[in-house]
């Protein structure tokens, strides 16, 4: 049985306030020139990355995907240097050379977003194998979409965590789209669970959009994994708000889609709806967390526009590691 | 020898949602992939398509599931030309949720489909029965706890379906009543369960499954059998209560901190009010585990009587599901009744179709003549 307090619910939902604002200003902002680069929204999908993260301490690593400006938040990383970082600038958090597909806080334990479909899963076996030798309890979690668990190298990474026990966590955030393809064309057998099954890993199908389902699920897996029980698979099914990328028109589906989605399947909405219904927290609790996080979202888009770009002399910094 | 009526429709309702949640991770439940539910309905099919049926209506997913069907026919057909009926698909929407199977079992239902197979747990076989009314079920588990619906080989239960649906063995089906738990709302009927309502003392529906004894009040039972996992299972340490018995049974939990399992000591704690259960027993709530229930008593549930539930707030789990988040300020009852969903007793129909041999196509004497010459 899972209970949260009501601090735990609170910070639970300002972190999924945090990244919906983040995204829709992000989204706003992009419309009008100013952001450098692409940018794909995580926008819907929250109740994933905080229900998931939430079980997480700084030790534990994640593996985000190109969608990870959601994973960042929830993993901790600090929102100001992340819209510095989309803004390209010095004072980003990868110094503004990176932008929102590589923004990475090894501090943090977020080993960065990733423009390799499918890049993810590699990294988080050698996080595993870490955890595993040192015998540290903590976890990797790797995040992908419907279109990375096509990939070679996620399959590849499912067979290695099973036969070396690894702590990990693959997690497919099922937004029903590769892209633009639906899954109905593009994945055969399409139940990530199966697929688990085929490699001997459990695997549990939750329902997105509820904070609860995701936390719960997570919790026990994340658990078994620390305690060395091995791998899991976890398939969030959920829905994106906006395109794959900002600029897409998305005539793979219905403008209805999207308005019944931010209607019916809105998990902060449904989060609110649960936790005031069953008196753990006020609207008033909420609203004030509303306001907090919309000033926060607009101090961060003040000071990225304020902060100075990387200097040229900062080209070749950064670029490779010295390991001696 | 059983000859499917050719204007009969059998309605497929496969969910493909069955068997994927948390239990696979907090007890070693099993998954039934969905090529393997393909493999089931292909085998059903084949059956009924050599017994002459022609037309079937299924249930749309977005899980594979029926693409897999599809590739397997198409196949087979080229492959070996066995007669296959004609599938066709429920035009709705798809939500990937349970609603699915109410919206489909709804719609066959309107369009006359004359038997149904279900193919899921006992979630999937509830969402089923609010919408089947008298339509006979043929029930085959592949969700994870499962009292309702028990374990079949689909060529058997395609057999006893085409004795279902025959045009002069139909008399063979054995086609049996069931028992429900309608829950209430003051007036309001939420929702009906077939075999458990269980209150909990969970705080949201989360992730549904519900596998800590430490969370459970009461549980209220249309049937325990001995051999069920799940809610049913306590129900069995207490008392035995058939499906056609015309009676349930309602168990109160003692309230013990966190109850041990049998595993291992190392959860055992003492129970929390000092006043120890009238008895612990070890029940397997979920595949593979048994764990140690406090049983504080139980009582007869009467057909037809309502019996109000004294625990304020808390989720009540309908099947092994946690489905209702209760209002602290709302008086919620259940009720026993027979207005369950009909359903086809594969076993006994295919014995009533052996004794009548049905599936013979000589005369009776012939055959054991035959036999008798051997």
């Amino acid at each position: 049985m899972t209970s949260l307090t009501a601090e735990e619910l609170k910070t639970a939902y300002r972190q999924m306030r945090t990244i919906r604002d983040f995204e829709e200003r992000v989204h706003d902002e992009f419309a009008k020139g100013d952001i450098p680069g692409f940018v794909h929204l995580y926008a819907g999908e929250e109740a994933s990355a905080v229900g998931i993260c939430t079980h997480l301490e700084d030790q534990d690593r994640i593996a985000s995907t190109h969608r990870g400006h959601g994973h960042c938040i929830a993993k901790g990383v600090d929102p100001i240097g992340m819209m510095a970082e989309i803004y390209g600038r010095e004072t980003g958090t990868c110094k503004g050379k990176g932008g929102s597909m590589h923004i990475a806080d090894l501090d943090r334990g977020m080993l960065g977003a990733n423009g390799i479909v499918g890049g993810g899963p590699p990294l988080i076996c050698g996080v595993g194998l870490y955890h595993r030798m040192r015998k540290t309890r903590g976890v990797g979690v790797t995040f992908f979409g419907d279109g990375g668990s096509n990939q070679g190298t996620t399959l590849e990474s499912m067979n290695l965590a099973t036969v070396w026990e690894l702590p990990v966590i693959f997690v497919v955030e099922n937004n029903g789209y590769a892209e633009s393809t639906s899954s109905e064309w593009s994945v055969s057998c399409d139940s990530y669970v199966d697929r688990a099954a085929g490699f001997g890993m459990p695997g549990v199908t939750v329902d997105g959009m509820d904070f609860f389902a995701v936390y719960e699920a997570a919790g026990e897996a994340i658990e078994r994994a620390r305690n060395g029980g091995g791998p899991t698979l976890l398939e969030v099914k959920l829905n994106r708000f906006f395109g794959h990328f900002e600029g897409d028109a998305q005539t793979y589906r219905s403008k209805d889609e999207v308005k019944m989605l931010r209607e019916n399947r809105d998990c902060l909405k449904i989060f609110r709806a649960k936790v005031t219904q069953a008196g753990l927290l006020s609207d008033a609790d909420l609203d004030a967390i509303d306001t907090e996080v919309a000033a926060l979202i607009d101090d961060a888009v003040k000071q990225a526009e304020g902060a100075p770009f990387p200097s040229e002399d900062a080209l070749l910094t950064d670029v490779y590691v010295s390991y001696m | 020898m059983v000859e499917v009526d050719p204007n009969k429709t059998l309605g497929i309702i496969a969910n493909p949602l069955s068997s994927r949640d948390v239990r696979r991770v907090v007890s070693s439940a099993t998954t039934i992939t969905a090529v393997e539910r393909a493999n089931i309905l292909e085998r059903i099919l084949l059956v009924l398509g050599g017994l002459g049926l022609k037309r079937v209506m299924m249930m749309p997913d977005r899980s594979g599931l029926c693409a897999q069907l599809l590739r397997n026919l198409r196949s087979r057909a080229r492959v070996s030309g066995s007669p296959l009926p004609g599938v066709e698909f429920v035009d709705m929407d798809v939500s990937s949720s349970s609603l699915d199977s109410r919206r489909a079992a709804q719609r066959m239902r309107e369009a006359g489909v004359n038997a149904l197979v279900v193919l899921g747990g006992d979630g999937t076989h509830r969402d089923v029965a609010s919408a089947s009314g008298d339509i006979p079920i043929a029930c085959i588990s592949t969700g994870t706890n499962n009292a309702f619906p028990a374990f079949h080989e689909a060529t058997t239960v395609g057999m006893a379906l085409g004795v279902a649906l025959s045009r002069q063995h139909a008399g063979f089906a054995v086609i049996e009543p069931n028992k429900r738990i309608v829950v209430r709302r003051g007036e309001e009927m939420l929702d009906r369960a077939l075999v458990d309502v269980a209150v909990t003392r969970e705080q949201w529906i989360g992730s549904r499954a519900v596998w800590d004894p430490a969370s459970l009040a009461q549980v209220f039972l249309a049937f325990c059998e001995p051999s069920a996992l799940g809610m049913s299972s306590i129900g069995s340490a207490c008392d035995l209560v058939a499906r056609q018995d015309s009676r349930g049974l309602a168990v109160e939990l003692h309230p013990m901190q966190a109850a041990p399992t049998i595993e291992g000591d190392r959860n055992t704690r003492p129970p929390i009010n000092g006043t120890a259960p009238a008895r612990i027993a070890a029940v397997p709530l979920t595949p593979g585990r048994l764990f140690a229930v406090g049983i504080a008593r139980s009582w007869t549930l009467e057909l037809n009587q309502s019996h109000c539930i004294n625990y304020r707030g808390g989720v009540l789990a309908l099947d092994g599901e946690r489905e209702i988040e209760c209002r602290a300020d709302a008086e919620y009852s259940v009720c026993l009744d027979f207005d369950g969903p009909k359903t086809l007793n594969i076993p006994l129909t295919m014995q009533a179709a052996s004794e009548g041999r049905i599936f013979s196509t000589q005369p009776a004497d012939t055959l054991l003549e035959a036999s008798a010459l051997q």
